[in-house]
């Protein structure tokens, strides 16, 4: 709806569940913003920016208005100011746009003429993000969503999915969010659209003095901010959730979907297999001998696929390559193939990988594809790990297809962008000398399918205890790594009970963890308390996996008991937990998890 | 044919004490082995003044009907049983630590232990390389892409007058580690390749206090294009 009141200078522009009121009549203000009917959160006015050129400073509310433009089709509608500056020949646009999915977007666009060609630092301030925050609304910034106690964002985010920034009221459920897409190729270009300054703020203090260098270069209208604006209803959930089908509905997710790559749905937790190490060698008898490495590891839960290595550190010692180390094997790849049968026998997959870094002069995509097609189809290996890869050639699905149907990529570290997620079905989490808790990653949030087990190779003592917390607080399986390159870090009898123990609860609970919606970083009931969501896609279960980050046990309400839910029990310790007045309450040690599980009421 | 390089021609060592410290790039997996400063003996020795080269290889094959349980990659750069012509004086590669100690047991000798083939190199000088104390292409083949005879830089002998201990082909050494997890011994002295990337091993020549790791498994993964060995006799 768009009501243009030309005698008060006012625009209306709403939809059922928000509303903007623009204030015309001195320059350009913003009046009103409403996300609930009636209840407004925003009584302005308040300039849609300020800008300062040269010592001038130049509000909305002083710019000469030239023309307002009423905007509708079929689809949209809304309402566009043309202005001018009162000094340093600035022209702008402000236009705000009802989207479909009951959004609007905001859009400031600018141009300059220069004197004499050469162009000035232009600062914009944005006011608006004063009034955000404050009265114990819940704030969440993109790069900073959910802060640890030290400050530090408890989401490990990717370049790749900017999170929105979302105010919500105090009862965490009303509030919007703000979507701010990022069209910057890379970081430290100086894009005209400065939305990835805004992106990259980390705390409050920052988005609310928000200064935006602008290059308004030529006397061409160029995009320097753009927001979508939702409202919520449901909070933090709504806002993720929403965003997160944003951007799922514009990629094609079938390669998920292919019936001969879902065996490795349940392959959560997997074996980096040293192969010069007694783990799996014996040099008594000169073989390998994953029998025996797969019964060693039912300690810590069974292992479900092993990657064997035998490539790295030995590359380059000599003018052999990669691939010449597979025949060099005991027995060779016929040797690998028993291997894998041997493996497969136990129920366990196989990879191997490839390096990209280990190629020479005579060497070409196509060369590379053929050999990695002559080594799965002469070892029988069941997938492809690529060695520090976040994307993979084009020419390798399709040729690897080819041969035959069922062959895994994954990628030692997290896929690079939207068309390698599409592409690679699974990578690994990898965190070197990083052992951060609270952290969730965000793609194991958008795309749960990415089955990516944690790992982190260096970790020893408190820190492997960290990694396992890791793995429980999001939901994920884990790369069992003991033996980096020939140091030997083996998880303790202690440790592999409580993987054991994880493990029993990931694949009895498969189907919540790894559903369609899970949600990072839920609210909490507590200071230092953190949670994450996850729920079955028919709705019939919800964890909340809780973890302690405080200095202190914390004892008394965790999380909200979702509405139509009951309480199951806690699953790590078997602690009581209680509902009370729609709240789960019990105890919650300091730097431990918790986790909450809930049934749908019958 | 008329041999270049002498047969059993040896450098005398008298025993000797130093200290020894060796070094070498960290890249992932522990060395688990005491780098020094330490005091080692060194006892007398006569030290193989060349690496061992594919001729007198050829010869302890012949008289000792050498055949490994576990041929793969052995003298893989042979053909027919022998070696290219040109290639007489060559250092024997394609050779794992087995094969070397099994020359070495024929020829009544052994291998260097790490620290010793370190003072031989260095000399009591303990020189950086071989010749002294600066990288010289000059004087070893640090880079030429391919192997080199023996006796190609009579200028990068040490101070012993041991030849060709830098660049040109590494060269096993007698220990054997095992740390409870893993079998391992060292390279020493480098070799002509380098290989491109970062993740790569180091190739060309190496300082004298620098060793390789190098893991062993099965002897097929072993065996080097660019590994010989050179043997010792204790007195």
């Amino acid at each position: 709806m768009l009501k243009l009141d030309d005698s008060r200078k006012r625009v209306l522009i709403a939809n059922d569940k928000m509303s903007f009121v623009i204030d015309y009549s001195e320059g350009l203000r913003l009046r009103e913003l409403e996300y609930q009917p009636s209840v407004p959160w925003l009584l302005g006015p308040v300039d849609f920016f300020i800008l300062q050129v040269l010592g001038d400073r130049i509000p909305s509310s002083e710019c000469r208005i030239l023309d307002v433009i009423e905007l509708k089709d079929s689809v949209q509608e809304g309402i566009a100011f043309e202005m001018e500056s009162p000094v340093r020949n600035i022209r702008m646009r402000v236009s705000m746009l009802s989207e479909a999915q009951e959004s609007f977007t905001l859009l400031y666009q600018m141009a300059a003429s220069w004197e004499d060609e050469y162009q000035e630092e232009v600062f914009m301030n944005i006011p608006l993000f004063e009034k955000f925050g404050g009265q114990q609304n819940q704030w969440y910034l993109s790069s900073n969503p959910v802060a640890r106690p030290d400050g530090r964002s408890a989401m490990c985010l990717h370049s790749e999915y900017d999170l929105p920034i979302c105010n919500i009221d105090p009862d965490r459920k009303r509030g919007f969010s703000m979507e701010l897409k990022n069209y910057a190729g890379f970081i430290d270009a100086w894009n005209q659209n400065r939305n990835c300054d805004l992106l990259a703020i980390t705390d409050e203090e920052g988005l609310k003095k928000n200064k935006l260098l602008l290059r308004l270069s030529t006397d061409q209208l160029a995009d320097v901010f753009e927001a979508r604006f939702f409202a919520l209803e449901n909070g933090w959930i709504e806002a993720f959730d929403g965003w997160r089908q944003r951007i799922r509905e514009q990629m094609d997710l079938t390669e998920y979907d292919r019936k001969d790559l879902q065996w490795y749905k349940k392959v959560v937790y997997q074996h980096f297999t040293f192969a010069y190490s007694k783990e799996i060698f014996n040099y008594d008898t000169m073989e390998f001998e994953p029998e025996r490495l797969i019964e060693d590891s039912k300690e810590l839960g069974g292992i479900d696929s092993i990657l064997l290595w035998y490539q790295y550190p030995r590359l380059g010692v000599d003018e052999q390559k990669q691939w010449d180390f597979n025949d060099n094997i005991p027995g060779g790849k016929e040797g690998m193939r028993r291997f894998c049968e041997r493996a497969r026998a136990k129920g366990v997959k196989v990879f191997l990988p490839y390096k990209p870094w280990d190629i020479r002069f005579d060497e070409s995509p196509e060369s590379i594809v053929e050999h990695m097609v002559s080594v799965i189809d002469e070892t029988g290996i069941d997938g492809i790990w690529f060695d520090t890869m976040d994307s993979v050639p084009e020419n390798f699905r399709e040729r690897i297809d080819a041969l035959r149907p069922g062959i895994l990529f994954c990628t030692e570290v997290h896929p690079a962008n939207t068309k390698c997620i599409e592409s690679i079905t699974g990578s690994w989490d990898q965190h070197m000398n990083n052992d951060d808790m609270p952290e969730a990653f965000i793609l194991r949030y958008i795309f749960p399918e990415n089955n990516a087990p944690a790992t982190n190779r260096w970790a020893v003592g408190k820190s492997k205890d960290n990694l396992i917390n890791r793995c429980i607080f999001n939901g994920t399986g884990i790369a069992v790594w003991q033996d980096i390159f020939g140091a030997w870090l083996p998880f303790s009898p202690a440790h592999k009970k409580k993987l054991k123990h994880w493990k029993e609860i990931l694949m009895a609970h498969l189907d919540t963890y790894f559903g369609k919606k899970p949600i990072p970083l839920v609210p909490t009931l507590q200071k230092d308390l953190y949670a994450n969501r996850f729920i079955s896609d028919d709705g019939m279960e919800i964890i909340y996996s809780v973890y302690n980050a405080g200095c202190e046990n914390i004892s008394g309400a965790l999380v909200e008991c979702d509405p139509g839910y009951v309480l199951q029990g806690e699953l790590w310790s078997g602690k009581i937990l209680e509902k009370k007045e729609g709240m789960i309450v019990g105890d919650v040690m300091q730097g431990e998890v918790s986790i909450v599980c809930l049934k749908k009421e019958m | 044919m008329n041999n270049r390089v002498e047969d059993n021609c040896c450098i005398h060592i008298l025993p000797d004490r130093y200290i020894y410290r060796v070094v070498h790039r960290i890249m992932e997996g522990d060395c688990e082995y005491d780098h020094g400063p330490r005091m080692v003996e060194i006892k007398e020795l006569y030290v193989d003044k060349y690496p061992v080269t594919n001729r007198r290889y050829k010869e302890f094959i012949d008289e000792s009907g050498y055949k490994p349980c576990d041929g793969h990659n052995f003298l893989k750069h042979w053909t027919d049983g022998t070696y290219p012509e040109e290639m007489a004086e060559y250092p024997v590669v394609w050779v794992s630590q087995q094969d070397a100690k099994a020359y070495a047991a024929w020829a009544g000798k052994r291998l260097l232990y790490d620290y010793e083939w370190q003072y031989i190199a260095g000399g009591k000088e303990k020189q950086r390389y071989p010749y002294g104390d600066v990288l010289d292409k000059q004087k070893c083949n640090h880079d030429r892409g391919s192997l080199t005879p023996v006796d190609e830089y009579p200028e990068g002998a040490s101070p012993f007058g041991v030849m060709d201990l830098c660049g040109n082909a590494r060269e096993w050494v007698e220990d054997v580690i095992d740390d409870g997890k893993h079998r391992f011994t060292f390279l020493r002295g480098g070799c002509y390749f380098q290989a491109p990337h970062f993740w790569h091993t180091d190739g060309g020549a190496r300082p004298v206090d620098h060793h390789l790791k190098f893991q062993l498994l099965n002897e097929g993964q072993n065996r080097c294009q660019t590994t010989g060995f050179r043997c010792a006799r204790e007195v």
